[in-house]
């Protein structure tokens, strides 16, 4: 095993080739507004159908303009931030977040998203590539998997949760609901994990943290998933400051970001409850799955 | 304990309303601001037609301040910072309620938020 940590750090700490480290230096307004556009878009494609914008935007920058991988996913970081903030303004979700719940599982997310942040730091930018490919089309999957909630008022809450008061009440349909948090340490796990991937790979990984309080804490789905938002900006911050400190993270790319994706995440938050989505999601993550095929493809050579 | 009286049990440890508007209010100031100091600093690199060099370590982009790539780091640091905020504002919530232990955890998260700024290159 320490043999093998070993190889893994010799290869992580393997130059990357100098074409991949290269920051954008010139960056003209057609530049800036092509990444404006593109921000815009995963914002508010992101808000509409659930997944977080850098499933777009990593993938966008890579394979459309060129980015680093490095700098693509610190950005996408300061990005899933701003979408976190944009959707925190909408008012009446505090009946629906279990803040509680958030700040314990943001402990180990937070701390897990550094780790990921130092990984992306030391791997080479193909590995980054191919991780994400892989994870992305993980994520379109599980997207896609049915939600059903399980009653859990006549099943006693775990320890933890007792300790910590983190259960609550569903009022979104229906009658309310008192649903009690079961398995906290399995929770928290799935939560490393997801802080692994966002630290990363520069995503939300709100799927993930869904499932970690929906299937493990057998939580409601609506409050995991408006939980799970206000969760994401605090393991992407964790993230991002890892990259600032870094020296990766370029304003001039960030910036822009952060401005097409407040207006964007938010115009999707206003219409989510406005359209039909089942067939926009479907069609989503049919394209984000396209982009992960195509990052598996750049990362191991066959497209250029 | 019957349901009724544990629904309003666990109503009451939602957020309070004042809190809910006063977290809302910060995030919308905050991030206006950030995106206001983006845009400004968007404008001067477009009109001064800035590269700004090497703008990857904070502190040296900042120290050039009012350039446009310094302006653009202020907006971007603001960001970042919003779920620091966030956090805190929930940790005085739970400290106003005598929560120690949660009061412990979101104390813990912003420390945790911080621990990037221990890395060195």
């Amino acid at each position: 095993m320490r043999r093998m940590w070993a190889g893994y750090l010799r290869l992580a700490a393997q130059p990357a080739p100098a074409d991949t480290v290269r920051l954008p230096e010139a960056h003209t307004p057609a530049f800036d507004l092509i990444v404006l556009t593109l921000s815009a878009a995963a914002g508010f494609i992101g808000s509409l159908v659930g997944l977080g914008g850098g499933a777009l935007l990593v993938p966008g920058l890579v394979l459309i303009l060129g980015v680093d991988m490095k700098e693509a996913v610190a950005c996408s970081l300061v990005g899933v931030v701003f979408t976190s903030s944009a959707a925190g303004m909408v008012r009446g979700r505090d009946r629906f977040t279990n803040y509680r719940v958030g700040l314990l599982l943001e402990v180990v997310a937070g701390a897990a998203s550094v780790v990921g942040a130092v990984t992306a730091f030391l791997v080479r930018p193909t590995v980054l590539q191919f991780v994400f490919g892989v994870v992305l089309l993980g994520i379109a999957t599980l997207s896609l998997r049915r939600f059903e909630d399980e009653d859990t008022h006549a099943t006693p809450s775990h320890p933890w949760a007792r300790a910590l008061r983190l259960d609550g009440v569903e009022e979104a349909l229906g009658p309310p609901r008192v649903y009690h948090v079961q398995q906290v340490p399995l929770g928290l796990s799935i939560m490393g994990v997801a802080g692994v991937i966002a630290g990363m790979l520069g995503l939300g990984a709100g799927a993930v943290k869904v499932l970690s309080m929906d299937v493990a804490m057998k939580m409601p789905f609506r409050t995991s998933t408006v939980t799970s938002n206000f969760m994401i900006g605090a393991t992407a911050a964790a993230g991002a400051i890892a990259f600032l400190r870094l020296g990766i993270v370029d304003p001039r790319l960030a910036g822009p970001m952060a401005v097409g994706i407040v207006p964007g995440a938010m115009l999707g938050s206003w219409l989510v409850g406005r359209m039909s989505l089942p067939l926009l999601r479907k069609v989503f993550l049919g394209f984000v799955s396209v982009m992960g095929v195509q990052m598996l493809l750049k990362a191991t050579g066959v497209i250029g | 304990m019957s349901e009724p009286e544990e629904i309003r049990t666990l109503r009451q440890r939602n957020l309070d309303p004042a809190t809910g508007r006063l977290q809302r209010h910060m995030l919308r100031w905050t991030v206006a601001a950030s995106v206001a100091l983006v845009v400004a600093g968007q404008l001067v690199v477009w009109s001064g037609h800035e590269q700004g060099g090497d703008v990857k370590r904070v502190m040296s982009t900042l120290g050039t301040f009012p350039s446009g790539p310094s302006l653009m780091t202020l907006g971007v640091l603001l960001g970042v910072a919003t779920p620091i905020l966030r956090s805190l504002l929930l940790a005085d919530w739970f400290r106003r309620r005598g929560e120690r232990i949660m009061l412990a955890v979101s104390a813990l998260l912003v420390l945790i938020i911080l621990s990037g700024l221990l890395l060195s290159h």
